[in-house]
């Protein structure tokens, strides 16, 4: 049993306060809180999924435009992303268009990404009046860009098991060890990963 | 050690800064009743110290300069006086072991409660540092002296001193629709949502949640049996209202920095530490890290100060931890960026329980920023064991993030701060974020590039 957990990583990324904590929080510990505090960095969590005999290692990170430049850094080796916006703010989505953008380039062939479209219970909430971007359009989007597209809320628990379950069965399967670290190697191509591949090569 | 189930089954229960302590384990709660008989130890010598102070005419605003000043290096002549002016005699020189203390104070209540406990002397390897004011600080300033010491610390070495009246002109000159501004409302909820003084408590909703369940509590019968440190007010809005007015002004009189996230954890926890009612001196102290201690830049638009820091401490913990480093290395987590972002970013204060950064922020105002590298190499090795037992990198980070965040036993954080880690002269600092200034700079260049000219 212990021997067939792969460990994979998982990354979350989209604007300051779409919710990507809380998604994170929904999925591992089965809860919601009203305010949530806000990411320095990244907060780094896992969960075992059994059943798919896998371990998530999840990186939540800050939104805060100024935190981009740490983003490299917690996306580097990813086998899956969560790109989250916030259904009543469209400044969020278009941040979210220019993380997947920022994604793509990155040339991780592997990399499986889904669109989060979170606080869903508020466009659905009485009249709607709340929502601010159409799931037609967002769908239409992640179509366009073959991405997984769910809209969640971890307030109400929607879509939140779904979203990490689709991702985690659209990974590529367990490759060997010794082949895991040669991509984690490739994707960083700079020097200090050169390095890296020295080390490990070692042992 | 083992982490599963060890709770009390006590009530809500607070520290000394409102931070919820109810769900630690047994370890932790021991740690922390250790080291609150430590703390009690010294409080006759602080009540010493700070009647001196009081004494030599308040010495703090004599020295208070209104004007700029340089950050220059006479940081330490400020700190010679006002240690001869704690520290008075030559006898008050000499009594600098701790048991004597002990036996010299009134004897403090909460002392008997854990008789077993003898702090041990704590001296410099030359054994030099250990009568000055610096050692008494390192030590550890008693909670209820913070809200003098502290801000005395950075007025000492020049930290500007405003009044309320102009952070208030400040924070109104910004104008309504202020991208920082936002999200400083934004953060204000998202501050440290679960301490007593700052989380939201909904008056005028009544779906009775564990809120309300537990303000009942605290406040009938149950008044005696909590023990007795200071817990703030409950559900006041002062706190709230003195964080917005510090982050406000700040951003404000700093357009280039603006607001960035961490600032909201720093100016939270000096209010915690000062009170809201000195938001003035709270703020004194806050822009006096921002703009003296910490790297430069560390807030800026790209955080370039922080990244600087962060590969500093990446170079230091090769040097110092070779072992430890080659093992994160090869699961790939040897990037400071991954465990230690928030560690420069809030000075610790969201990382470590409160009481334990306190306890550092204590050393950083007497000592400089070079402490934070300290606290952070002491963290790597009080959690080097069980990093090296980590098989990848996931479980390499949690066993790190566990130290952290579980690190209740400051006495021992501190011994291993100053003593746990060798000597750290500040031209090795140095001359390790030089060299990153350089690296950082391209790298963030290079980014920058790939990403203005990938827009095919
Ligand atoms: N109604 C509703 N509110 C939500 C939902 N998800 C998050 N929130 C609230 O939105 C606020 C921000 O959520 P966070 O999870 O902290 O957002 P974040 O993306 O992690 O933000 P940063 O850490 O600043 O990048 C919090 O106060 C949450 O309570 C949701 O699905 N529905
Ligand atoms: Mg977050």
């Amino acid at each position: 049993m212990e021997g067939t957990i792969v460990n994979k990583k998982l990354v979350l990324l989209g604007d300051m306060g779409a919710g990507k904590s809380s998604l994170v929080q929904r999925f591992v510990k089965g809860n919601f809180e009203d305010y949530q505090e806000s990411t320095i960095g990244a907060a780094f969590l896992t969960k075992t999924m059994p059943e798919l005999g896998l371990k998530l290692e999840i990186w939540d990170t800050a939104g805060q435009e100024r935190y981009h430049s740490l983003a490299p850094m917690y996306y580097r080796g990813a086998a899956a992303a969560v790109i989250v916006y916030d259904v009543t703010s469209p400044e969020s989505f278009a941040r979210a268009k220019s993380w997947v953008r920022e994604l793509m380039r990155q040339g991780n062939q592997d990399l499986v990404m889904a669109l989060a479209g979170n606080k869903a219970d508020l466009a659905a909430g009485g009249d709607g009046s709340e929502r601010k971007v159409s799931a037609e359009e967002s769908q239409a989007y992640a179509d366009e860009n073959g991405l997984l597209f769910l809209e969640t809320s971890a307030k109400t628990a929607q879509n939140v098991n779904e979203l990490f379950t689709a991702l985690a069965k659209k990974m590529p399967r367990a490759p060997p060890p010794q082949q895991q670290a040669a991509n984690t190697v490739q994707l960083g191509g700079n020097a200090s990963a050169q390095g890296r591949k020295r080390a490990s090569g070692c042992c | 050690m083992d982490l599963v189930s060890r709770f009390d089954n006590l009530e809500d229960q607070r520290d000394a800064y409102g931070f919820d302590v109810s769900q630690i384990g047994l370890d932790a709660r021991a740690c922390r009743r250790r080291c609150e008989s430590v703390d009690a130890n010294y409080r006759g010598r602080w009540e010493a110290a700070i009647a001196s102070i009081a004494r030599a005419g308040d010495a703090s605003p004599s020295i208070v300069t209104h004007g700029e000043r340089r950050p220059s290096g006479d940081r330490a002549r400020p700190m010679r006086r006002i240690s001869r002016m704690v520290m008075g005699t030559r006898n008050g020189g000499e009594d600098n072991q701790a048991p004597k203390t002990v036996n010299g104070a009134p004897a403090p209540e909460v002392s008997t409660a854990a008789p077993t406990v003898a702090p041990p002397p704590r001296v410099d390897k030359n054994g030099r540092a250990s009568g000055s004011f610096k050692a008494m600080i390192r030590r550890g300033v008693p909670a209820e002296h913070r809200p003098v010491i502290w801000p005395l610390l950075a007025r000492l070495q020049g930290a500007v001193a405003h009044d309320e009246e102009y952070l208030r002109s400040a924070s109104y000159s910004l104008p309504r629709d202020d991208a920082n501004a936002r999200q400083i409302e934004m953060d204000l909820a998202r501050t440290f949502p679960g301490n007593t003084a700052l989380r939201i408590v909904h008056s005028d909703i009544s779906h009775g949640d564990d809120d309300d369940d537990d303000d009942d509590a605290v406040s009938d019968g149950n008044g005696d049996m909590v023990p007795s440190v200071p817990t703030p007010a409950r559900g006041s809005t002062a706190h709230k209202n003195a964080l917005r007015l510090m982050l406000r002004a700040y951003s404000a009189t700093h357009p280039a920095t603006g607001y960035c996230q961490g600032m909201n954890y720093v100016a939270a926890f000096l209010l915690l530490v000062i009170g809201p009612e000195r938001v003035a001196d709270a703020y004194a102290v806050f822009a006096f890290l921002l703009d003296r201690v910490l790297y430069p830049r560390t807030y800026d638009a790209n955080l370039s100060g922080a990244h600087v820091s962060l590969m500093t401490l990446g170079a230091l913990l090769e040097k110092k931890f070779p072992r430890l480093h080659a093992h994160m290395s090869r699961h790939d987590c040897s990037d400071p960026s991954l465990f230690a972002t928030d560690w420069f970013l809030t000075l610790m204060c969201k990382s470590l329980p409160a009481e334990t950064a306190a306890r550092v922020w204590d050393t950083v105002l007497s000592e400089g920023s070079k402490v934070l590298y300290r606290a952070s190499l002491a963290l790597l090795k009080l959690a080097e064991d069980r990093m090296l037992r980590g098989d990848h990198a996931g479980s390499v980070l949690e066993a790190l993030n566990h130290e952290t965040r579980d690190c209740h036993d400051r006495e021992r954080l501190l011994t291993t701060m100053f003593h746990g880690i060798g000597s750290l002269p500040m031209r090795v600092v140095m001359r390790a974020q030089v060299k990153s200034v350089s690296v950082v700079n391209n790298q963030l260049a290079d980014r920058f590039n790939r990403r203005s000219t990938s827009r095919k």
